[in-house]
């Protein structure tokens, strides 16, 4: 053997055992590296455990896609600026992508354009342009099927119809206002609507009470809005011992209080969407890195209305009240 | 068919014109891999053979202990049902007695897996219940399905589909999925006999857990159905309520008990089934062929590294082995190589014993070669110098001086015809020596050549010899070298003749003894003693000095050269006895003689 191929037979073994054990070795690390990335979930909180049925739908993510989810939960008295501050301490430590519940949309896209934010972020519910993906329902269906609601259930002698909303900044707001209202216009009758929103709850609880003792109806626009006005109401009755006769306030956005509201008859009927699938979808997105026509082509979430004598039929209890 | 024909034979003239490494390291290169890829395949597909038997195996296991284990929970159910009908309903008379103490004893004791315990009368009138609570204003209990199925047969239990719990004031805002288990109990009121219906409700989060904890590991996963298909667990429901994912479920419930295989989105899948006695409800293992095959792939993958690795370390020995091999073998044919380019190299010896011994034969051989090869070069100079020395003794310039000073005295003398006969039979002598630079020439020539000489030395010696030729007929066709008699007569004269004055006789003969042929020449001169006679043919010192003196050994040499050595000159001599020097060569005609130069 020639001193050629003494040199070359040590190097073609060593290449032989070598490149194996480093694709082998490279394999395994990819793999183990796919399962540990991180996403967040940044969310406002305006109700006691608003979004629980959003963060099940993300655990479901969580587990189905082998990913950690760090969850932020603002309160309400968090600004937009606390929340971008949310989003870019997150992306300090490394996530890579976030699904936001923005506080204010006009707000929040101002605050974007200043900040340095690169991470993959998609939106729940209200969106902040086109720029972002969002991922919602029919907030304009809702609305407008929730006014049908109340129409269809209006005597002649009703009061007006008082319209609460505290966040109207956000286009899921503005758009649950317009189904509303327009399908209340649809209706063709005279209907005196007090538009209240935009104000804190807590400011028109007078205007609402009078609006109800009125035997006017009360429409909330959200889980906030929902819960204060049926608390409010309830309270109210228990305490002048008013006999329960119609109900009167119709909302949209299931919390357990508000479902409970409706099982208790301090609600007429709730408009609820499917956040399960919100916060599932919402990570699947992110993880599959989705761009915002394909979200809008093939992610549908569905929504609902359910009053108390179907609120225990398999297709809502399924939706509004968790199994775990 | 003749296209690939014609691809066969043009890869087979490839691979032939190949090097002996080459096809070694490919035979052994290729043997091993076939084998390699044949086991690999074979246990692999063995291995997921194996694997797919476990993996049902394992999962009719699993599913058999979460039967078990739901068994074991509703069992239990129904114990503290029958605890609350035979120990507290049995024993009270609700017309004086109230149960709500021994029914709340007895769901503290259970309340883990318990979410109420009531007791209504046939018209849906609570008589008791724990945690004590009111009922529903707008609720007809006697609408509800499982008050139905316990009215319809008191003596059975029966088990309800999951639902929410949603007959009792609610404002804690906590709801509880609940599997309601009823019976219809005999009350006594007043000491009279009435129907009732008890009604347990089950948390299910119980059930629950049962699941949860079994499909957290392996692969796949179980879920529970009722009787009518819908789902009661599954461990992804929310995404299939949401529409977000689908389940056949419905095709499930059709499934006896037993493992089924079946195709669902694109997806093939091993379902076991069984069934939950109590209950009816049907719990559904599923198995994705393709995840029962995930860790296959890995092992498919980690296979294939090996095969890999297996194919370069089989190369790397295949080359080596081929190497030590033909190494010793390329050695050999480039010294092979250095012998046709006529480089003289060290022939290589070494390798495997058996290419030492082709080695040592072909240095064995190449030697021997070289030494023919030697030899005849040198019999071939010696050939040469042998006809150039006969040549020159021929035309000794001695001889042909004093044939010439002969013939002008003879000629001075007057004696103009001896003068002419001497001077033809010199010029016969010279044709013949030089006879066109011919070596071989026929007999007759040969024997021409030495009347010629004799002719001439007669004169010379003034007939103190007289010369007889005794031919044999039809010898003269034959062929011999030539210039081989003149030199024996020359010796005869110079040594035997010399001393006899008139009597001197030399006999030349011509004959054939069967392929061989004999020319003699005998003289009855002095003889010589065997010792000299031993020494003629050798050159030695005890060689006769007169003459050329190289004469008997050149002829023999020449004789030798060109027929062989069994052919050459044999010498007879006794002192005074004479001497006879023959000449042996073998009975050659024109075309077996050949032109030898």
């Amino acid at each position: 053997m020639n001193e050629k191929n003494r040199r070359k037979y040590p190097i073609f073994l060593a290449a032989a055992v070598l490149i194996p054990v480093t694709v082998y070795g490279y394999i395994t690390e990819t793999v183990q590296k796919n399962e540990k990335k991180l996403y967040s979930v940044v969310l406002y909180q305006d109700a006691e455990n608003e979004w629980a049925m959003l963060e099940a739908g993300a655990e479901q993510a969580k587990d189905d896609a082998r990913i950690m989810i760090n969850y932020v939960h603002l309160d309400a008295n968090n600004t937009t600026e606390d929340e971008i501050l949310a989003i870019e301490r997150e992306e300090k430590l490394g996530t890579s992508g976030v699904l936001v519940a923005c506080i204010e949309k006009e707000k929040m896209k101002e605050e974007l354009k200043k900040s340095n934010i690169s991470v993959p972020m998609v939106f729940i519910e209200s969106g902040v342009g086109e720029e972002y993906p969002v991922i919602r329902a029919d907030d304009y269906r809702m609305g407008k099927t929730l006014g049908k609601k109340v129409l269809s259930e209006m005597l002649p002698e009703d009061g007006p119809i008082i319209i609460l909303g505290e966040r109207m900044d956000r286009d899921s707001m503005q758009n649950r206002y317009c189904g509303v209202t327009d399908a209340l216009k649809a209706s063709g009758e005279e209907i005196e609507i007090i538009d209240e929103t935009g104000k804190k709850t807590e400011e028109i609880m007078d205007a609402v009470v009078e609006v109800l003792q009125s035997n006017g109806k009360a429409v909330t626009l959200d889980k906030y809005s929902t819960e204060q006005t049926a608390a409010l109401w309830e309270e109210y009755q228990s305490h002048s011992q008013r006999k329960k006769t119609r109900l009167q306030i119709y909302g949209i956005g299931n919390t357990a209080a508000t479902v409970n509201d409706l099982d208790n008859e301090n609600l007429a009927a709730l408009v609820y969407q499917n956040e399960f699938g919100m916060g599932y979808e919402g990570i699947m997105a992110l993880t599959e890195k989705r761009e915002a026509d394909w979200i809008n082509e093939n992610i549908h979430i569905s929504y609902n209305i359910v009053t108390k004598e179907n609120l225990y039929d398999e297709e809502h209890a399924r939706l509004l009240f968790p199994n775990s | 068919m003749r296209y690939l024909n014609e691809k066969w034979k043009k890869l087979q003239r490839r691979v032939g014109n190949r090097s002996f490494r080459f096809m070694i390291s490919m035979s052994f290169t290729f043997v091993a891999l076939t084998g390699m890829i044949l086991i690999t395949a074979v246990l692999l597909n063995r291995y997921e053979r194996t694997l797919e038997r476990q993996v049902l195996s394992d999962s009719q296991k699993l599913i058999g202990q979460v039967e078990i284990n739901l068994n074991t929970y509703l069992r239990s159910m129904m114990r503290s049902s029958d605890a609350v009908y035979y120990n507290v309903i049995k024993k009270v008379d609700f017309d004086k007695d109230d149960i709500s103490r021994e029914l709340s004893l007895l769901y503290e004791a259970n309340k883990d897996n318990l979410v109420s315990i009531a007791c209504f009368t046939r018209d849906g009138e609570l008589l008791g219940a724990a945690p004590v609570g009111s009922l529903k204003k707008n609720v007809n209990i006697t609408a509800q399905s499982w008050f139905e199925d316990a009215s319809d047969k008191m003596e059975n239990l029966h088990f309800s589909d999951l639902h929410v719990q949603n007959i009792f004031e609610n404002k804690s805002g906590r709801y509880y999925w609940v599997v309601s288990l009823s019976r219809g109990v005999e009350l006594t009121n007043d000491g009279k006999m009435s129907g009732g219906i008890l009604l347990v409700d089950m948390n299910f989060s119980g059930i629950q857990q049962l699941f949860t904890e079994v499909n957290n590991d392996g692969k796949g996963y179980v879920y529970l159905i009722g009787r009518d298909g819908e789902i009661i667990y599954h461990p992804r429901q929310n995404l299939i309520f949401s529409n977000i994912i689908q389940e056949n479920n419905q095709t499930a419930s059709t499934y006896d008990e037993g493992v089924h295989n079946e195709e669902f989105q694109g997806e093939q899948r091993v379902v076991v089934v069984k069934t939950v006695g109590y209950t009816g409800w049907k719990i559904v293992s599923v198995v994705s062929k393709e995840s029962l095959f995930s860790d296959l792939n890995q092992t498919r993958m980690m296979a294939l590294l090996n095969l890999v690795l297996a194919i370069f370390l089989m190369i790397f020995v295949n080359q080596y082995v081929a190497v030590r091999i033909t190494d010793p073998l390329k050695k050999l044919e480039k010294s092979i190589q250095g012998i046709e380019m006529k480089q003289q190299p060290v022939v290589y010896i070494g390798g495997p014993p058996e290419i030492q011994h082709l080695g040592l034969t072909i240095r064995f051989m190449v030697e021997e070669l070289q030494e023919l090869t030697d030899k005849m070069v040198k019999e071939q100079e010696e050939k040469r110098k042998n006809e150039l020395d006969a040549l020159q003794s021929q035309i000794n310039p001695h001889f042909l001086y004093n044939t010439l000073d002969s013939i002008m005295w003879m000629i001075e003398s007057e004696r103009y015809e001896d003068a002419v006969s001497m001077v033809q039979a010199l010029g016969r002598l010279l044709r013949i020596s030089l006879s066109r630079g011919k070596n071989v020439i026929s007999v007759g020539d040969e024997l021409q050549h030495a009347r010629s000489y004799l002719a001439i030395q007669r004169y010379r010696y003034k007939n103190k010899f007289t010369s007889y030729f005794e031919v044999e007929p039809d010898i003269e066709q034959y062929k011999t070298i030539k210039l081989v008699i003149q030199p024996l007569i020359e010796n005869a004269i110079y040594y035997g003749m010399e001393y006899m004055d008139g009597e001197g006789e030399i006999h030349i003969r011509a004959y054939t003894r069967e392929q061989d042929l004999y020319l003699e020449v005998e003289d009855n001169g002095p003889g010589m003693p065997e010792e000299q006679v031993e020494h003629l043919l050798t050159g030695g010192e005890k060689a006769r000095q007169k003459g050329s003196g190289i004469g008997l050994k050149n002829v023999n040499q020449r004789i030798q050269l060109y027929f062989g050595t069994q052919y050459g000159l044999e010498i007879e001599s006794e002192p005074d006895e004479g001497t006879v020097v023959r000449i042996h060569i073998p009975k050659t005609t024109e075309e077996e003689a050949g032109e030898q130069r």
